[in-house]
């Protein structure tokens, strides 16, 4: 018998040190950079399309994250690391919470102040769902807008049919700077069919061009919105991620016209982990391309480009609540009446 | 650290007892175990949680023995519940748990005795089949902290062989049992996975099995010592068990479990 408490005790002293072996332990910058280096090496989907020598990044800021000491010191080193891939989904938060990235500093030059908007153009029975608007404008035109953040909606849910949009519809993408890819199941209200609406990619393997096939991913049609019904949708820099994905759907998928300015692309969806010590990083793990299967990262093309000067939005617009690209969009349903 | 040195105490005191007693084995008839424990985890999957997260588990596990005389062998059935948090206490914002995790194992088993011709010991082998199955996901308070934390899981029905090590020392039992899967097929996250889509299709997917796989691949071990004693008319027992699990597919897991139970046999 004490054979066998011999040979027992060691299987518990083993089995208790893969603890160490199991978690990630090492709070040292160079380790966390270490880590942020090795899951992106694997798993980041547009190194060719950003065209980054992911390799001299390991090269030239490993000696920084060995030298550095504060949080603040590796979070201006991971802007720095960030600014070279220019992918807004990448991002790196701290324990403590400060963020590196590239989104709030490239994306969010501006924002539209929505409320001044709808009081300035008569919108009226204005209904607020989570992350959606809804709401009517005069002569026979509706209004939705897709808020940041909009996951999986019950179309059926939303009251547009009490809605005259007889003239047609706006929907409203600007400053939508993302959701869930489920927040896609939003264009149903527009398809008759359940139709393939665009393709994502994914990675295969751990080298940067393994990749899976081109998946198509469907979405049913509810037939709310009958195909004859005019649409104009607005889109602008701000327009993100899903924002940009939408876009893109209800522009191959109906017959809807897009205003407003270039999206800022994001075509992919992200997921996040957690770095050593509490740091977490999010990244871009799949490739989104529309039915020409061309990528959308970077961005979609408005059919009429009306580009207000930043300044316009931050002084004008505020004032009075002027918005050019919604007066195109009702001029422009109106004359098609 | 002291947990663990608690349970090794526990562990030799229980071996110790182990070779000092001596008495006749009864016929065990029909057994209804119930077992509640909790213990610390390490886990990590490549997917979601790479650099692994430590926390805490709790357990509830009922398991039927019932012996066969003219066959003479064990037939098992157990059921066995686990719920487990996981947390980072570097993160300074939240000192909430980050992930749960849940899983559930289910099935029956054989067990034969072995002759070793000693009144006091009994060794019995055999094997069972289970279906494992776990599942990853954020809370709230992960997806406060983590930007978009993504869920993660798997289910396979695993043969494992079985051996059982039992001691009757006075009114004392002390029962030895380590299970180890030889045999693997179930769903296990490939590279790609994205368990984020827009139609629903894909949940068909996780039901089909995708991964056949044996020993030493997918590595399942769980060893449990527990020691049996007479509280009023029914068995009362502590337990310590370890549960280690190690897969490396395209995507790989690794955790190890301690639970220490009290629990009652009748």
């Amino acid at each position: 018998m004490k054979l066998s408490i011999k040979t027992i005790i060691p299987i518990i002293v083993i089995l208790t040190a893969c603890t160490d072996d199991i978690i990630n332990n090492d709070a040292s910058p160079s380790n966390i950079f270490r880590s942020f280096w090795e899951i992106m090496d694997e798993r980041y989907v547009f190194f060719e399309e950003k065209g980054v020598n992911w390799d001299s990044i390991y090269f030239d800021y490993q000696p920084v994250f060995d030298t550095v000491r504060s949080n603040s010191a590796m979070i201006k080193a991971f802007d720095s690391i960030l600014s070279h891939i220019n992918d807004k989904h990448l991002s790196i938060v701290s324990n403590d919470g400060h963020y590196a990235g590239m989104f709030l500093n490239d994306t969010l030059h501006y924002s539209i102040s929505f409320g001044k908007v709808y009081s300035t153009y008569d919108f009226s029975n204005l209904q607020t769902y989570s992350h959606l608007h809804l709401a009517q404008l005069p002569e026979g035109i509706s209004y939705i807008r897709i808020l940041p953040g909009l996951k999986k909606i019950n179309v059926n849910d939303l009251n547009i049919r009490q809605y005259d949009y007889s003239n047609g519809l706006i929907i409203d993408l600007r400053d939508c700077t993302g959701g869930y890819m489920s927040g896609y199941n939003f264009c149903s209200i527009f398809l008759q069919d359940e139709r393939v609406v665009f393709y994502k990619q994914t990675k295969a393997g751990k080298g940067h061009n393994d990749f899976s096939g081109l998946i198509p991913l469907k979405i049913k049609g509810e037939n709310i919105i009958k195909k004859e019904t005019p649409l104009i949708v607005l889109i602008n820099r701000n327009t993100y991620s899903m924002g940009n994905g939408i876009a893109s759907i209800l522009k191959e998928n109906t017959n809807a016209f897009l205003i407003g300015e270039t999206t800022g692309g994001g075509g992919g969806s992200v997921m996040s982990v957690l770095l050593p010590a509490g740091w977490s990083l999010t990244f871009t793990q799949s490739k989104h391309y529309n039915l020409a299967r061309k990528l959308i990262e970077n961005g979609i093309n408005p059919d009429i480009e009306n580009i207000p000067l930043i300044d316009f939005w931050k002084e004008e617009h505020l004032d009075t609540g002027k918005d050019p690209q919604i007066e195109i969009a009702i001029s422009i349903l109106q004359t098609t009446k | 650290m002291k947990i663990t040195l608690f349970l090794i105490l526990i562990y030799l005191g229980g071996s110790t007892l182990l070779v000092a007693q001596e008495e006749e084995t009864k016929s065990r008839g029909t057994l209804h175990n119930f077992r509640f424990g909790i213990g610390p985890i390490a886990y990590k999957n490549y997917y979601s949680i790479p650099n692994g997260l430590a926390g805490g588990s709790m357990s509830f596990t009922y398991q039927m023995e019932k012996e066969h005389k003219t066959k003479k062998r064990d037939f098992l059935l157990r059921a066995n519940f686990d719920y487990s948090y996981l947390e980072n206490s570097k993160v300074l914002t939240t000192s909430e748990p980050l992930f749960r995790r849940f899983k559930i194992r289910l099935g029956p088993g054989l067990l034969w005795p072995l002759n070793l011709k000693n009144n006091q010991l009994h060794l019995q082998a055999g094997g069972n089949i289970s279906f494992y199955g776990e599942y990853i996901y954020p809370t709230e308070s992960g997806g406060k902290h983590i930007y978009h934390p993504i869920p993660y899981g798997n289910w396979s029905i695993n043969c494992n062989a079985l051996i059982v090590a039992r001691y009757q020392a006075g009114r004392i039992t002390i029962e030895e049992s380590l299970k180890v899967a030889i045999f693997t097929a179930g769903f296990f996250p490939e590279f790609q996975y994205t368990p984020t889509s827009i139609d629903n299709s894909y949940y068909w997917d996780f039901l089909k099995i995708n991964t056949i796989s044996t020993i030493p691949n997918y590595r399942m071990i769980e060893n449990k010592i527990a020691i049996y004693f007479p509280l009023a008319n029914n068995q009362t027992a502590i337990s310590w068990r370890i549960s280690y699990n190690h897969y490396n597919f395209e995507n790989s897991q690794k955790y190890i479990e301690h639970n220490l139970g009290v629990g009652i046999r009748f």
